[in-house]
């Protein structure tokens, strides 16, 4: 099972209580615009977001969720797969395999 | 410092080197007075040669006049307008060589270096103004409201601002910019300083005023002038600034900047029909409400 991390090329940042992510765009890899690109993350994805600072599998994830929220396991790995995938496509995340080496 | 300069935004003043035979820029925009100084120039020095994008990688391809941004071996970001950017016009490229203090800015064909100063002034700005982790170039107008009290409205385009600018401004209000504004700041005071990139009404002044307060204008039927939370504020402010989006130390200075901004100054969203009584209703609004920022 693939594990993931966070890049170095996003940075996160509490703006007003609320934990923000900002890509920043790595060179080749085009946005078409100038404009900014930001999540704003709720408590849930703010918990994820915490246990991606060292590398995790998205099973781990789930379980995390389904015992710091009252939420059941299938809705957990349905925002566990969806939070990947937003932070796949942002850049945010990498999978890793082995002992912790790039896919 | 404090004197005037015709070439001066935001407190930063452009000085124009021009190699060879070049003649640099003229202006920024006609009638253009400058802000008052307020730190070092930012150096442009004008070439001719190719303004080719070898060796660069692209980052973003933007509409002109915005152009494609790159990033140079180093790190450091470049901004090249294709040919054909005005009639006639052949490629010209921007390069970083020292961060917020010195460019480059070179011209295939000695008629074009003048030409697009007002677009390209903005460009250096946004560029320099993070990069000195000085100021933020934010899509807003900006207002002196009563005489004293500062005034941010910040909006994508067709929000209204420029419409609540010359609203406001015919209302006896003085008037920033009706589409540009520099917000600076540290651990001081935040200012606000007008540019000289105008919208439809027409604003645009030279002046700075500490930052009291944050409108949103929105179109709608009545008035209405609701309080906006910190974290609604940020990520509304967020579409509307000039964010260094390559740079990981720039875009930190900015988004601390926006934190200290809905952190420390309270804003609203006022919704409005364009006549002079909303204008006058809002510059009450604000005045009561902000009483104590300003005396």
């Amino acid at each position: 099972m693939a594990r993931y991390m966070r890049t170095k090329t996003v940075i996160s940042r509490q703006i007003a209580g609320e934990l923000v992510l900002f890509p920043i765009i790595p060179p080749g890899q085009l946005s078409g615009t100038a404009a900014a690109n930001f999540y704003v993350l709720n408590a849930s994805a703010e918990e994820l977001w915490k246990r991606l600072a060292s590398p995790v599998d998205s099973e781990e994830l789930v379980s995390h969720l389904i015992a710091h929220f009252e939420v059941v396991e299938e809705t957990a790995r349905l925002d566990v797969a969806s939070f990947l995938d937003d932070l796949r496509e942002a850049g945010a995340i990498e999978p890793l395999t082995g002992n912790g080496g790039k896919a | 410092m404090g004197a005037a300069d015709r070439f001066a935004v935001a407190g930063l003043p452009f000085v124009h080197v021009a190699s060879g035979n070049l003649q640099p820029p003229l202006c920024i925009v006609p009638d253009w007075v400058g802000s008052r100084v307020d730190a070092a120039p930012v150096r442009v020095v004008h070439t001719l040669g190719p303004a080719s994008d070898s060796g660069l990688r692209l980052i973003v391809d933007g509409p002109l006049p915005q152009g494609a941004y790159y990033l140079d071996a180093a790190g450091n970001v470049a901004v090249r307008l294709p040919v054909g950017a005005l009639p006639g016009m052949r490629a010209q490229l921007l390069r970083t060589t020292h961060p917020g203090f010195e460019y480059e800015l070179i011209s295939e064909q000695e008629d074009d270096v003048s030409r697009l100063s007002r677009e390209w002034h903005r460009t250096l700005l946004m560029l320099a103004m993070p990069a000195r982790a000085a100021g933020l170039v934010i899509h807003a107008a900006g207002l002196v409201v009563g005489g004293r009290l500062g005034l941010l409205c910040p909006g994508v385009s067709g929000a209204g601002k420029s419409t609540l600018a010359g609203m406001m401004a015919a209302a006896g209000s003085i008037g920033l910019s009706d589409d540009r504004v520099v917000l600076s700041g540290s651990r001081s005071a935040l200012r606000l300083w007008g540019t000289p990139w105008h919208s439809s009404a027409k604003v645009a002044s030279p002046a700075d005023i500490e930052c009291h307060a944050i409108v949103f204008p929105r179109r709608g039927s009545g008035l209405a002038f609701t309080p906006v939370a910190a974290g609604a504020a940020a990520r509304r402010i967020f579409r509307t600034a000039a964010f260094p989006f390559w740079d990981a130390r720039g875009t930190e200075f900015a988004l601390s900047l926006i934190d200290q901004l809905v952190t420390t100054v309270r804003a609203f969203e006022f919704t409005y029909v364009p006549s002079s009584d909303a204008a006058a209703y809002l510059s009450r609004r604000l005045l009561r409400e902000f009483l104590l920022e300003i005396q």
